[in-house]
């Protein structure tokens, strides 16, 4: 039973069951505008259109009744009649199967309306923070180090000057050449440091040593001696600062769910 | 980002300090080295509009890209600084003034593609289905990136 139980507390679960009875409901109440053609040999997109017809969507969506008489008026420019009969007329005709935009349209609804349940569904907290302990990996702040740089337009006048520094005969201020990035940068990712100064630089200064100066690490724009004054090491997002992406992430996958259960569904014989 | 200058002392010149960095670029897609730095200037004599562009910084260097490959030919520079100062300033004359940067020459976007199907348009069976535009007159291969800044409007 407590097994049992749990299985029903997994959201994947619950929303696909509760999405495919709901599903069932409204097959049972909704008066079949058109009758349904077997699913066998439809793909997905084919399966929701065709379940779209079968409720009237076509008739009562405003975007596929704006398409199907802007088709009509297009063909006939000078047709008098109001909106609304042209897209009786063009329902007679059979444009609303035909028409690409407006299967689309249909396949679209109807996702969204197997997913509107899933998503309709606040997740809690404990929910996020079992998705972030799932996910790990996409929720990661990367290492970070806050430097100072010194910057050289050729490497030996860098070793030398770090040899200055080294023997404490020069002052770091008085040092370097002028370029147009600041001497003090604050904490840095390996991607923030690579768009700044190149691609390998980035590598380099995350392995060097803290609070003394080393280098000459080559850049994009010349050499540096460099002095890293604070280092963050990577960690688990915590949920707050990643409350919106997990939420959106999470809620994605459960509709996802929702459609595919809604799919089986129709499926289903 | 831009702003006005306003009438300094009649005598004082007018100068302008630029400087420009190349784009690093990626361990997948290099950065380009910059070719030279412009001052583009513009005025009106009457109601007639007047540009002037002037090379600052850098200049003409013969980069080219080989177009068939894609690949870059000739140094550039990382770095670019100047101080210029406009010999026709003149302190009764409304202008406006920004800089504009050049990298050396690159493949166009639509040159890559070509470049990548390897089509050679002297050989016409060498253009692959949808690649005609490669050959067609229009089509530009080369180009060079540039990037250009606010302008600073002398009012006096």
């Amino acid at each position: 039973m407590s097994q049992r139980r749990a299985a029903w507390r997994a959201p994947l679960l619950r929303f696909s069951v509760l999405g495919a009875l709901l599903f069932a409901l409204d097959l049972a109440l909704a008066p079949a505008a058109t009758p349904r053609p077997a699913a066998a040999g439809l793909d997905d997109d084919a399966l929701l259109v065709a379940e779209a017809f079968a409720r009237g969507f076509h008739a009562s969506d405003d975007v596929v009744r704006r398409r199907l008489a802007q088709n009509l008026r297009f063909a006939r420019p000078d047709d008098p009649r109001s909106e609304d009969e042209l897209v009786e007329e063009a329902i007679r005709l059979g444009m609303h199967e035909s028409d690409l935009v407006v299967r689309r349209r249909l396949a679209q609804k109807m996702r969204l309306l197997l997913a509107e349940p899933a998503r309709a569904e606040e997740p809690s907290d404990a929910e996020l923070e079992r998705y972030l302990a799932a996910h790990a990996e996409r929720f990661t702040e990367p290492e970070r180090v806050a430097l100072s740089q010194l910057y050289f337009r050729e490497e030996e006048r860098a070793a030398k000057a770090l040899a200055a520094l080294a023997t404490e005969t020069a002052a770091a201020n008085a040092l370097g050449e002028a370029l147009a990035l600041p001497r003090e940068l604050p904490s840095h990712s390996a991607a923030e440091l690579a768009a700044r100064f190149g691609p390998h630089f980035a590598e380099v200064v995350l392995r060097g040593p803290d609070a003394r100066w080393f280098g000459p690490v080559p850049s994009a724009y010349g050499y540096h001696l460099l002095w890293i004054r604070a280092r963050t090491p990577a960690r688990r997002s915590a949920l707050e600062t990643v409350r919106s992406e997990l939420r959106e992430a999470l809620l994605a996958e459960r509709a996802d769910a929702a459609v595919q259960a809604g799919v089986a569904a129709l499926r289903a014989p | 980002m831009g702003g006005v200058l306003t009438g300094g002392p009649a005598d004082a010149p007018l100068r302008f300090a630029v400087q420009a960095l190349a784009d690093p670029g990626s361990a997948r897609e290099p950065g380009v080295p910059l070719q030279r730095i412009q001052i583009v200037k513009g005025w009106l004599d009457g109601s007639e509009t007047h540009e002037r562009v002037v090379d600052v910084a850098g200049g003409p260097n013969g980069a080219s890209v080989d177009v068939a490959s894609c690949e870059p030919r000739g140094a550039g520079h990382a770095r670019l600084c100047t101080v210029w100062s406009d010999p026709d300033f003149d302190p009764q004359q409304p202008a406006f003034y920004y800089a504009r940067v050049l990298e050396n020459p690159t493949c166009r976007w639509s040159q890559r593609i070509c470049a990548e199907a390897r089509v050679d348009c002297a050989r016409p069976e060498s253009i692959g289905e949808g690649l005609d535009g490669c050959c067609h007159t229009s089509h530009q291969p080369s180009l060079q990136e540039r990037a250009w800044t606010s302008p600073i409007w002398y009012a006096p």
